[in-house]
């Protein structure tokens, strides 16, 4: 159920039937937010202001 | 990135966790609405790890689980037809029924097939026109796109010998009864990736909005679940509630059109009951009229059964979030994955048996 899926896409299959194609950029933010997490706590113990942003 | 490996990396999983203790102040209760969630939690240890401040409770999202006793006993009456093969998912075929489950029913000689899709079914009612050929289409909205699509693919092929026991349920009506439960002390949901695969996440504003719980869209890695628990708990630590989307490389704000678009051809809303629980209007999926011939309900003219539940199976408790596997005094004793006195303990996305398989039967979990 996903037309637009190409050769070398990966989806994600249920029951036999693919229901979305997993998306690269948004799978990289996982880790980017955790960095992000890291680097406030960083700011933090050296007093900055922080605020998080996702 | 192959999108499995890396989300159950280990160091990233610790990173959240340190996140997380830094940010707890005061005890939180969050429900994972989905069995699978549940299952990869107590699995991977997760439970074991988490601040003592947070308690996760297991939500209704096993289909298996809430399949209620009187369509389980419909399945089993199908099945002991001569004409009839009944074709299920693997983990329905040891659920227990009033008088025997599916199994002990093929054991007696009854024509039950285990398939992966509901596809395999119609192929099968195709290479054997003489036999009636059913399929028990259980599910949430993550299952019913492609139990749809087997009918329309009986009808376009047509295929007169194939036909569904439809026991299809809905996730937002089931965590409103759950919300307006007195008892229920849930403080945020981590709601399941898959079904809003499929239906988006707009169903799920008004929740936010009418009962201030913060909800958060969460996929089923370790990685995943640390970080909607982490973000659920960043909402109630600010005390804001809102609906965010932890699962962003799979789940659109919109869904999956063409696949709504295959449960709307094939199936309405309809009233369900939940076993364990009751009753919830407008929470589950019917066959249209449109395609009646494929209703095995109509088509074998089943007679509405009542039944009575086990009262030894807390399962209704377990479901709502207000017991834990281990509170239950027959668990591990007189319910086992063997002999299981109701479902939780059976399927593969039930609360009970997870934490019968890797919890290694420690107290300590609660």
């Amino acid at each position: 159920m996903v037309p637009e899926a190409k050769i070398e896409d990966y989806v994600l299959v249920h029951v036999g039937v693919a229901i979305s194609i997993v998306d690269e950029e948004e799978a990289k933010k996982t880790f980017d937010y955790i960095q992000k997490i890291g680097e406030l706590e960083e700011l933090q113990n050296s007093g900055k202001d922080y605020e998080i942003s996702q | 990135m192959k999108y499995l490996s890396e989300y159950r990396d280990e160091e990233i999983t610790q990173g959240y966790l340190q996140a997380l203790r830094k940010e707890v102040t005061r005890p939180w209760t969050i429900m994972e609405i989905c069995g699978g969630q549940t299952h990869s939690l107590v699995k991977n240890g997760i439970l074991d790890m988490l601040p003592p401040g947070i308690t996760m409770v297991h939500g209704p999202g096993c289909p298996v689980c809430v399949t209620p006793l009187s369509i389980i006993d419909e399945a089993i009456a199908l099945a002991e037809r001569p004409e009839v093969i009944l074709c299920s998912f693997g983990d329905m075929l040891r659920v227990p029924g009033s008088s025997r489950s599916l199994l002990e029913a093929k054991a007696r000689g009854a024509d039950v097939c285990i398939v992966y899709s509901p596809l395999e079914a119609v192929q099968l009612a195709a290479t054997n026109p003489d036999r009636e050929v059913i399929f028990f289409a259980v599910g949430f909205e993550t299952t019913a796109p492609a139990n749809a699509l087997s009918v329309v693919q009986a009808h376009k092929q047509n295929i007169s010998n194939y036909s569904i026991l439809a026991s299809h349920v809905l996730v937002p009506p089931a965590m409103e009864a759950i919300l307006s439960d007195p008892e229920n002390k849930i403080d945020a949901f981590l709601a399941a990736g898959h079904v809003c695969t499929i239906m988006g996440m707009d169903e799920y504003d008004p929740i936010v909005e009418k009962y201030k719980v913060p909800i958060v869209v969460t996929g089923f890695e370790p990685v995943d679940l640390l970080q909607g628990i982490y973000m659920a708990v960043m909402q109630l630590e600010k005390g804001v509630a809102k609906l965010e989307n932890q699962y962003a490389r799979v789940v659109h704000r919109d869904g999956n059109k063409l696949a709504r678009e295959a449960i709307g051809e094939v199936f309405d809303i309809s009233d369900r009951t939940w076993r364990g629980i009751g009753e919830i209007p407008k929470s589950g999926y019917e066959v249209k009229d449109d395609y009646r011939k494929f209703n095995a309900r109509l088509k074998f003219q089943l007679e509405k059964m009542v039944v009575k539940e086990n009262e030894d199976c807390i399962s209704g408790a377990i479901m709502k979030g207000l017991k834990k596997p281990f509170q239950c005094p027959n668990f591990g004793t007189k319910c086992k994955p063997e002999h299981p006195l109701g479902a939780p303990m059976v399927s593969s996305e039930g609360a009970c048996a997870a934490y019968y398989q890797y919890a290694g039967m420690k107290e300590e979990v609660l």
